[in-house]
């Protein structure tokens, strides 16, 4: 048993507690939180004391590339898209994963216990995501679900040198419709409707992990290639074949946060901080993930990484706090907003019993970027310690 | 012009000189220029007062490397930045290319920033399908964020790394070496040399060379040499071949391995426009990126700046990488002069920028807070005198 003694603990879901104590317990859970004074800290407990920091839940990370992409090596060791065809539902990123990458490393040092990673948007249906912690002495310790979520990508897409097995759509139209085609088709093939014996092994495997989703097993995570016309296009899909989804960069979303809101569909936005250097990046606006936070919409944001490096998410959560969010409100676009997101609220994103304890010890609101990260816990597991 | 401002009872005035941080000041500001630094001042009713009770002024944020104005929208109207007919091209003048109705002229006033380099070369960055940079990719410039360009060509970029080799490989040109590359520039500049005496001895036969007019600038002088590369080894390859030639004036962009070669740059008093540090190690050459850089630049005595490398970072977005700078160790004074004093200092600017003194442009920044930090506000901005942002 550990007990984190003496500091400021921003719960996230309940109040702010001044001179608070954690315990967590032996299996890496928070077992009781509150004032000091208040909780017995066991005789038995290895007191760790935090008189002066702030302590806030390990942050959440829906949309990256980690240990896909690597970190200072060339694309030899980069497996993110695949051209074999624009519908590869049935890849997974867990085959290609490098649990050793570098950024995991920095990842922890920035507070970032928990991310989603999986394919990138060069294919229509790019493949299976896996959400996984980024500490661990394996991989298997780190998985917390290999097949979390399944990519898909709108926007138009770019043909390239190989040869794929279907040609590549080259409008959003042809996007939409490659991609509701073979939704159309794992429908009937889940009502049984679709002879088994002439099917190809490949498209067997795809419209059974299309059958995930539309049971809604498994998330979809729709990827909006640039402008707002493509939400109205996931939202006509999402409704359609009533999907569990996420729209992850909705770009433009300022513009359309009461059609999120009344739809009650959750965005990854971002990553902020990139310049709307070309043309395809018109919609893009820093304040987007602040007008649809005030919309109601459920927004988290995403690195993207390698777009933005893992470490620096709360950075990107500071760009909120510029843009007009309170430090806490942007610390739930990083922490309990992203667990529900992937299904893990009753796990993760906060700071209440029961939960696991992933915690970030700095040395004030870690929102801020000039506060410095002293400790991170993950599953109770001292994971990161600056000193 | 001869607009008067008065900053009045200013909160704190961070002055970056050996006055440090001035309490309950005032500042006057005549003729674009600071005039005056003073507890207590009487002016008349035909100047226009701000006051500025509880607030913190600060000199205009500095980012002395950005694209600003090369790439507003890269994919409608081509690569500006680098000139792909020619891989050694010392005479190309950014400002020749520069949109000043960028956008990001408006987001730096919105960001502080009040004085940015622009340089040709290509910059860092995942929306991109190809990455150019050449061995010259010709001269930068020095412009105010109110569009005011107040040096037109200030120094010439010369590169080597990775992605030189790997556009001249795509090109299929040569030289297909680091040691070939160093050695054409060596030949430049040999060259140049040859053609100043040429032209003192037969003016007419001898037609004009912009190129190695150019290199003869930087060789006698009149400009600056920037050198373009990450890793250590880069870095130090191009200040050997500068020194050889006797360039004084010399500026590292990017420096990414700054810190594996701390005591030769402290030792030739080179300074480095560390950054943008907010940016995965993408490929080989940035494999030691680390934001943690800065602090072990300061540590080693090493003279940097901070930049966003506009567009890879937002140029308003400055001050939050300062920051960062600050979460990672960096006391919060070098992080406010490393987007201030020093890089006006590396550009040679800071007689007129990058401080508060009298004598200096008037070109000042007011926060309610700290501006590292994301809760705080700009709520005045002035550029030469004249207010250009106001809350």
């Amino acid at each position: 048993m550990k007990a984190l003694v003496g500091g400021r603990i921003i719960t996230v879901k309940g109040p702010v507690i001044n001179n608070g104590v954690i315990l967590i317990d032996n299996d890496g859970r928070i077992k009781s939180v509150g004032k000091k004074g208040e909780i017995t800290i066991p005789e038995e407990a290895e007191v760790i004391e935090v008189y002066g920091k702030t302590i806030t839940p390990g942050f959440i990370d829906a949309h990256s590339h980690l240990g896909l992409i690597p970190e200072g090596l060339d694309w030899e060791y980069s497996d993110v898209n695949d051209y074999y065809s624009p519908i590869t539902a049935h890849i997974r990123a867990i085959d290609a994963l490098d649990p050793y990458d570098e950024g995991f490393k920095d990842a922890v040092a920035g507070g970032v216990t928990t991310i989603y990673t999986g394919p990138g948007s060069a294919n229509v249906i790019g493949g299976i995501g896996l959400v996984m912690k980024t500490y661990g002495r394996n991989l298997d310790e780190m998985i917390v679900d290999p097949e979390a979520a399944v990519k898909m990508a709108l926007g138009p897409k770019r043909p390239r040198e190989v040869k794929s097995k279907l040609p590549y759509p080259t409008s959003r139209m042809g996007t939409v419709a490659m991609l509701r085609q073979w939704l159309l088709r794992a429908r009937e093939y889940m009502e049984g409707k679709m002879k088994d014996d002439k099917l190809d092994p490949d498209d067997k495997a795809i419209l059974e992990v299309l059958g995930r989703v539309l049971r809604r097993e498994m998330l979809a995570k729709i990827h909006l290639s640039t402008s707002p016309d493509e939400i109205y296009a996931i939202v006509r899909i999402i409704k359609e074949f009533d999907l569990r989804a996420t729209i992850d960069h909705v770009f433009g979303g300022q513009l359309l946060a009461d059609l999120l809101a009344r739809e009650k569909i959750a965005v990854v936005y971002g990553p902020p901080m990139i310049a709307r250097f070309a043309s395809f990046f018109k919609y893009v606006d820093d304040r987007a993930p602040v007008v649809m936070y005030k919309h109601g919409v459920n927004v988290s944001i995403m690195t993207d990484h390698p777009v933005i490096p893992e470490k620096h998410l709360r950075l990107l959560a500071a760009v909120t706090v510029k843009n007009g969010l309170t430090l806490n409100e942007a610390l739930e676009l990083i922490t309990i907003n992203p667990a529900r997101q992937l299904g893990l609220e009753d796990r993760l994103g906060s700071i209440e019993p029961g939960k696991e304890a992933d915690l970030v010890v700095a040395s004030d609101h870690p929102v801020k970027p000039t506060s410095t990260i002293e400790m991170v816990f993950v599953r109770g597991e001292l994971a990161y310690s600056r000193k | 012009m001869s607009e008067k401002i008065l900053l009045k009872n200013i909160g704190e005035v961070y002055t970056m000189t050996e006055q440090g941080v001035l309490r309950n000041y005032s500042v006057l500001v005549e003729n674009g220029k600071i005039s005056k630094i003073t507890e207590k001042i009487d002016v008349g009713n035909d100047i226009e007062v701000i006051d500025c009770t509880g607030l913190k002024l600060f000199p205009g944020f500095i980012d002395a490397y950005t694209h600003i104005g090369v790439y507003p929208l890269e994919w409608e109207y081509g690569e500006h930045g680098v000139e792909k007919s020619d891989v050694v091209a010392p005479h190309l003048r950014v400002i020749d290319g520069l949109d000043l109705y960028d956008k990001a002229f408006e987001d730096a006033v919105r960001g502080g920033v009040t004085t940015i380099a622009s340089y040709p070369g290509s910059y860092l960055s995942f929306g991109k399908i190809t990455e150019y940079m050449t061995i010259v990719p010709g001269q930068s410039a020095v412009i105010k964020t109110n569009r005011r360009i107040i040096v037109e060509t200030h120094g010439i970029v010369f590169a080597l790394g990775e992605h030189v080799k790997r556009y001249l490989r795509e090109q299929k040109l040569s030289p297909t070496t680091r040691m070939g590359i160093i050695a054409s520039i060596r030949t430049l500049f040999q060259n140049a040399l040859d053609y100043r005496e040429k032209r003192k001895e037969n003016q007419e036969e001898l037609p004009r060379d912009l190129k190695l007019e150019a290199i003869l600038d930087l060789l006698e002088g009149r400009l600056t040499a920037f050198v373009h590369a990450h890793t250590g080894n880069d870095i130090r390859t191009l200040v050997k071949l500068l020194r050889e030639y006797n360039v004084n004036n010399i500026v590292v962009l990017h420096g990414t391995e700054a810190h594996f070669i701390a005591d030769f740059l402290r030792e030739e008093n080179i300074p480095v426009i560390y950054g943008p540090i907010i940016f995965s190690k993408r490929g080989v050459e940035l494999r030691n990126l680390d934001s943690r850089t800065p602090v072990r630049l300061y540590e080693s005595n090493v003279r940097f700046a901070l930049t966003t490398n506009h567009p890879t970072i937002p140029i308003q977005y400055l001050p939050l990488i300062a920051g960062v700078s600050v979460g990672e160790g960096l006391p919060r004074l070098k992080a406010y002069e490393a987007i201030t004093i020093e890089p006006a200092r590396i550009l040679g600017l800071d007689d007129r920028i990058g401080s508060i003194a009298p004598g200096k442009d008037a070109d000042l920044v007011v926060f309610d807070g700290d501006p590292l930090e994301p809760d705080s506000k700009l709520i005045y901005a002035l550029i030469d005198g004249v207010k250009v942002f106001e809350r």
